[in-house]
C-alpha cells in the first residue's frame, strides 16, 4: 500500500493505492474519487469483534445501533462507515474531510490511539475501530464525547479542523474539548467544568479534558463551534 | 496575454496582465483590482443566453469583459470560495461545474449543458457550463485542485467535479448498493469513461455546507 496525504494543511486529502489484499475503510462521505473496479459497502460505525456467537451478534447489533444513534443525536459523527475493496493490482482511492483542514498520519504496530469521533477520517483493516463514550457530563453538556479506540497493527489517518499541534504530556494537561483530535491510553482523562456543572450547561463555556500521566496529544488550532458561533450573528436573519 | 496565479492553494487569485487592446471575459464580482485605463463593458451573451446561464448554471447573470485601452494593464481576479484557481490553456470543449467558472480568453464562448435527470437529486449544482474554442480559461475550486489523467474509467463523487474534457463521457448514479445509497453518506457519483483530463476538488461544497448549517442557529 501506498499513501501520500496531498495539499496539507488546509484542504488536505489522502491518496491511497492498495491491492486485492488490502481493504480500506473510511468515515462515510469522505470519498472523493477512485478507481472504476473499487468496490464500496456500508456498515454500522460502532466496531466491536466479528467472532461473536449468535446471541453476541444479536447485542453487538443493537448496542451498535444505539450507539450509532447517540452519537447522531449529539451531532458527532456520521452512523456508517464505508469499506472499500478492489479486484485489480492496484487501486487508487482520494479520501478528504467534509470540514476544512489538515490530515495526519499514523502507524500502528499493536498500539492504541483514542481518536475523537469527528476527527477519524479513515485506517486499514488491520485496524481495530471500537467506540468509546466519554462521558455522561459531556454529553448533557451538548459536546458529543465520543472516541474511537483504534488498535492494531496498520495506518490510520485524522484529520482536523485546522491545523494538528502535538502536545507532549508528562504530569497535568487540560485541553478544550473542541479542540481536542486524539490522544495516547497511556493517559488517564477526566471531563472538566470550569465554574461548576450548572454554567457549563447554561454558558457552553469552559468544558475540558484534564489529562494525567505521560503521552501525547493531538489538538486541532480552531473548532468548528466557535467559527460558527462567530459566524452566525454575522450572517443575515432572513 | 499574461496570467499568474497567486496565494495558490487556500486563497488563489489571478493577476492578468493584458497587452494594450486585449480582453479577458471575467464572471461578475470577481474583479478585485485593476489599472485605470481598464475598461469594464458587461455583457450576458445574449439576453436569452444569459438568462438560461443564470437560471441553469448557477452562476452570475452577466458577464464582465476587461478591456486595456492605450496601454497595457492588469486585472486581478478572485472567486467567491476558498480555494485554487487553475488556468487549463484549452483547445475544444470543456465542461465545468456551474459555480466554477472565473474567466476566459474572450474568444471562449460559455453555454450551459444539461447534466442529466439524475443531477435533479443530488442537489450539487445541477448544470455544467459548456467552454468551447481556443485560449485560456480560468476555473476555481472549493479546496485545493487535482488534476487527473483519465484512460479507461474513472469514478468520482459528484460533489468533488469541477472540470473534465468533453472527450471524456459521463454517467451520474449512486454508489454501490441500496445500503450504500442510503447511508454511505456518499450520494452520487459520476462514472467517468474515455480518455482526457479531469480536474476534482479537495473539498466538497454541498456537504461542508451542510455541517456549518448543523451547526448554525436555524434562520427564520
Amino acid at each position: 500500500m501506498k499513501h501520500e496525504v496531498l495539499y496539507k494543511p488546509s484542504y488536505a486529502m489522502l491518496k491511497v493505492d492498495f491491492g486485492t489484499n488490502e481493504s480500506l475503510q473510511a468515515e462515510a462521505g469522505a470519498l472523493v474519487s477512485m478507481s472504476p473496479e473499487v468496490d464500496v459497502t456500508t456498515s454500522l460505525n460502532a466496531g466491536g469483534k466479528k467472532d461473536r456467537g449468535f446471541i453476541g451478534k444479536i447485542f453487538a447489533f443493537f448496542f451498535s445501533i444505539l450507539v450509532a444513534f447517540m452519537r447522531k443525536i449529539v451531532g458527532g459523527e456520521s452512523m456508517f462507515v464505508n469499506t472499500f475493496t478492489t479486484s485489480a493490482d492496484s487501486s487508487e482511492v482520494l479520501l478528504a474531510p467534509t470540514v476544512t483542514g489538515d490530515i495526519e498520519h499514523h502507524q500502528l504496530n499493536g498500539n492504541t490511539i483514542m481518536v475523537q469521533a469527528g476527527s477519524y477520517l479513515a485506517s486499514t483493516s488491520g485496524i481495530e475501530l471500537k467506540m468509546k463514550f466519554g462521558g455522561f457530563q459531556a454529553w448533557l453538556s451538548g459536546e458529543g464525547l465520543f472516541f474511537l479506540q483504534c488498535s492494531g497493527e496498520g495506518d490510520l489517518w485524522i484529520n482536523s479542523y485546522g491545523g494538528i499541534h502535538i502536545i507532549e504530556v508528562d504530569g497535568e494537561y487540560d485541553v478544550d474539548t473542541g479542540h481536542l483530535v486524539a490522544f495516547e491510553p497511556s493517559l488517564e482523562y477526566q471531563v472538566k467544568t470550569t465554574g461548576g456543572f450548572k454554567s457549563t450547561m447554561l454558558s457552553g463555556e469552559g468544558l475540558s479534558i484534564g489529562f494525567k500521566g505521560t503521552g501525547k496529544v493531538w489538538v486541532q488550532t480552531r473548532k468548528l463551534d466557535g467559527f460558527t458561533g462567530w459566524i452566525s450573528p454575522l450572517l443575515p436573519k432572513s | 496575454m499574461d496570467i499568474k496565479i497567486a496565494h495558490q492553494p487556500s486563497y488563489a487569485m489571478a493577476v492578468c496582465n493584458l497587452e494594450e487592446g486585449e480582453s479577458i471575459k471575467a464572471e461578475s464580482g470577481a474583479m478585485l483590482s485593476m489599472s485605470s485605463n481598464v475598461d469594464i463593458a458587461t455583457s450576458s451573451g445574449g439576453v436569452f443566453k444569459g438568462l438560461k446561464k443564470a437560471l441553469l448554471g448557477g452562476e452570475s447573470f452577466f458577464t464582465n469583459v476587461f478591456t486595456a485601452k492605450d496601454a497595457p494593464g492588469e486585472v486581478c481576479l478572485a472567486p467567491t470560495m476558498p480555494g485554487d484557481i487553475v488556468n487549463i490553456p484549452m483547445d475544444g470543449e470543456l465542461i465545468i461545474q456551474g459555480t466554477s467558472f472565473l474567466a476566459s480568453d474572450t474568444e471562449i464562448d460559455l453555454d450551459t449543458k444539461y447534466k442529466g435527470f439524475k443531477g435533479l437529486f443530488s442537489g450539487e449544482g445541477m448544470f455544467m457550463l459548456k467552454a468551447s474554442g481556443r485560449g485560456n480559461i480560468l476555473v476555481n475550486c472549493f479546496g485545493a485542485i487535482h488534476p487527473v489523467e483519465v484512460d479507461g474509467e474513472y469514478i468520482v463523487d459528484t460533489g468533488h467535479v469541477v472540470a473534465f474534457e468533453s472527450t471524456l463521457d459521463y454517467k451520474v448514479k449512486s454508489v454501490g448498493g441500496i445500503m450504500a445509497t442510503l447511508f454511505s453518506g456518499e450520494g452520487l457519483i459520476s462514472r467517468f469513461s474515455g480518455k482526457g483530463k479531469l480536474w476534482i476538488q479537495s473539498r466538497n461544497p454541498d456537504a461542508y455546507g451542510k455541517l456549518l448549517g448543523s451547526h448554525l442557529p436555524p434562520r427564520e
